[in-house]
């Protein structure tokens, strides 16, 4: 009778994905299902010309335009910000860090990472209101200080990722680069990098999928309602969460609560779109790690 | 008097104060094959990684003695005289399993030589060829470089691992049981390459096969509790029975 447990952790895993895929899909269609007759011209631009309001030529008042450039720069400049710095940091973890400080900077990354996101709003918005009042009398909520914000919200993912996957490599492949006559250096960018890049790019998709999410953070640090197309980083923006967030709560009618599922489905197209860039980028350097010279 | 290319003296290693190698002083010499037998845990590898200092590269290593090795008529002593690239640069690898990278075929080659040599493309491409050709895989994969590495038999691997290491023209070759993990014929035919490479390099093998040793070692180290107990010169171990004897009663 030895198949028995085998059985049961069979149809365990099954049901545990199926508990997983069947809640995904019910979540998509229900999202499509509410949101597909609000996908609409006006949805986007209001009653603004389309090239106006691309060129920044007109304001768009009654569309989701602005909401998704403000979502789109956010997650380019929380990303320019934090992916460098995450995966550096995971390096530094996984390759360098020893002993006592090992352990502390892997505790503040743990801290970091079980931190809620409206206390890292609360952080962003007291230290403008700290830069106020010392030396930047004119310092605002702005998009930098949410992308800033966010950056160090989505930090844990990238700097855990990149350690994981780094220190996952077997000894085998570790001491390949060192018997060749590699530097560390070396090593870490032409051998553990490229057999690593799976996982430090899942950990890139993790985090870009968390920051177009975040509303918490954003709510204090810069986002408002009708703030139009930002056109510098020192402006207050739209953005898609928080756009779905302000329609769901205050819908007086249906068409508006079908509104906010139409800006949820955009918001749900766009971070499958940066997904797709991500494994497009991947698929590339894996394609050239393996065949470049 | 006998030339040798590693001159090892009071050798002693030890990771995290458990002492694996205890004061080894041994000599290897020049254009011959010497293999390392022993049991399990006598220290065989370690001895080996510590020619190219890779034991280093795990944390709790502590190293004492002296080693020397003899590149191009200069003997250069391995702690003091080299940093770990140039030494590694001197002292070619190859490890039990085949350890390819998992990228292609060329690429395999052509990187390091790329990095470690900064070579032209040119002369890359003629040292890829060169080398696959020494190693008697050129005919198998010279119109399939461009295939991921991993694609390739255990022994084609293991082939295309001995060229790598010799593409980057070292002087000494470590050999950590690069038969272990091959079928016969394939272990065969590494047999044989090493047998024409000794003319040319210094070759310092780890072997748990008796019939490989009578084969093509020219000297034989056996090690056991991190000590040398017994170096049998060829014409040793050739006597019918001996180094078997010998290997039963050590392990």
């Amino acid at each position: 009778m030895t198949f028995r447990p085998e059985r049961i952790l069979g149809i365990f895993s099954w049901l545990a994905v199926s508990l997983v895929v069947v809640p995904v899909c019910v979540l998509v269609v229900y999202l499509f299902v509410r949101g597909w007759p609000a996908m609409s011209y006006a949805l986007f631009f209001g009653d603004t010309p389309w090239r106006a309001a691309i060129i920044g030529a007109q304001p768009v008042f009654d569309g989701i335009y602005p909401a998704i450039v403000g979502t789109s720069i956010l997650i380019i400049c929380s990303s320019i910000i934090a992916i460098p710095l995450g995966v550096f940091c995971g390096i530094y973890l996984a390759e360098y860090a020893q002993g006592f400080l090992k352990s502390i900077f892997s505790f503040m990354v743990d801290l970091l990472s079980g931190m809620p996101s409206i206390v890292m709003g609360l952080f962003g918005f007291a230290l403008i209101l700290f830069m106020r009042r010392t030396l930047f009398s004119h310092a605002n909520t702005s998009l930098m200080l949410s992308a800033a914000c966010i950056a160090l919200l989505i930090l844990p993912y990238l700097i855990r990722m990149t350690q994981v996957a780094l220190e996952s490599i077997p000894e085998n492949v570790r001491l390949l680069g060192p018997s060749l006559g590699y530097t560390r250096w070396q090593n870490i960018v032409h051998v553990l990098l490229p057999s690593s890049s799976t996982a430090i790019f899942s950990g890139i998709v993790l985090s870009i999928g968390r920051a177009a999410e975040d509303t918490a953070v954003i709510m204090l640090t810069g986002v408002v309602a009708n703030a139009g197309i930002p056109r510098a980083l020192s402006d207050k923006f739209e953005a898609l969460p928080f756009t779905i967030f302000y329609l769901t709560a205050e819908h007086r009618n249906d068409l508006e609560l079908q509104k906010a599922f139409g800006s949820a489905l955009v918001l749900l197209v766009l971070t499958g779109t940066l997904f797709f860039i991500s494994y497009c980028i991947q698929k590339n350097l894996k394609r050239y790690w393996r065949l470049g010279e | 008097m006998q030339s040798f290319a590693i001159t090892m003296t009071s050798l002693s290693i030890g990771f995290s104060g458990r002492t694996i190698i205890d004061g080894i002083s041994m000599g290897v010499p020049k254009n011959s094959i010497t293999m390392i037998i022993g049991p399990s845990g006598s220290g065989k590898t370690t001895l080996l990684r510590a020619v190219n200092r890779l034991n280093e590269e795990f944390a709790g290593c502590s190293t004492s003695g002296t080693m020397q090795i003899s590149c191009s008529g200069t003997t250069l002593d391995v702690y003091n005289d080299l940093t770990f690239n140039e030494l590694r640069r001197r002292v070619g690898m190859v490890f039990q399993s085949p350890n390819v990278f998992p990228f292609s075929i060329q690429k395999n080659l052509l990187a390091p030589l790329r990095v470690i040599h900064s070579m032209g493309r040119k002369e890359r491409y003629q040292r890829m060829e060169q080398v696959l050709r020494e190693v008697e895989l050129w005919d198998e994969v010279y119109d399939r470089l461009n295939d991921n590495a991993l694609t390739l038999s255990g022994g084609q691997q293991q082939r295309l691992c001995l060229a790598r290491a010799l593409a980057l023209s070292p002087e000494i070759l470590l050999l950590d049981e690069p038969t272990a993990s091959l079928d016969v014929r394939s272990a065969r035919k590494i047999e044989e390459l090493l047998i024409k490479l000794k003319e040319r390099y210094t070759i310092l093998a780890v072997s748990h096969s008796i019939r490989q040793v009578k084969l093509i070692a020219d000297r034989v180290v056996i090690l056991s509790g991190g000590k040398v107990v017994r170096n049998l010169e060829h014409r040793d171990f050739q006597n019918p029975g001996l180094l078997e004897e010998l290997v039963d009663e050590v392990f």
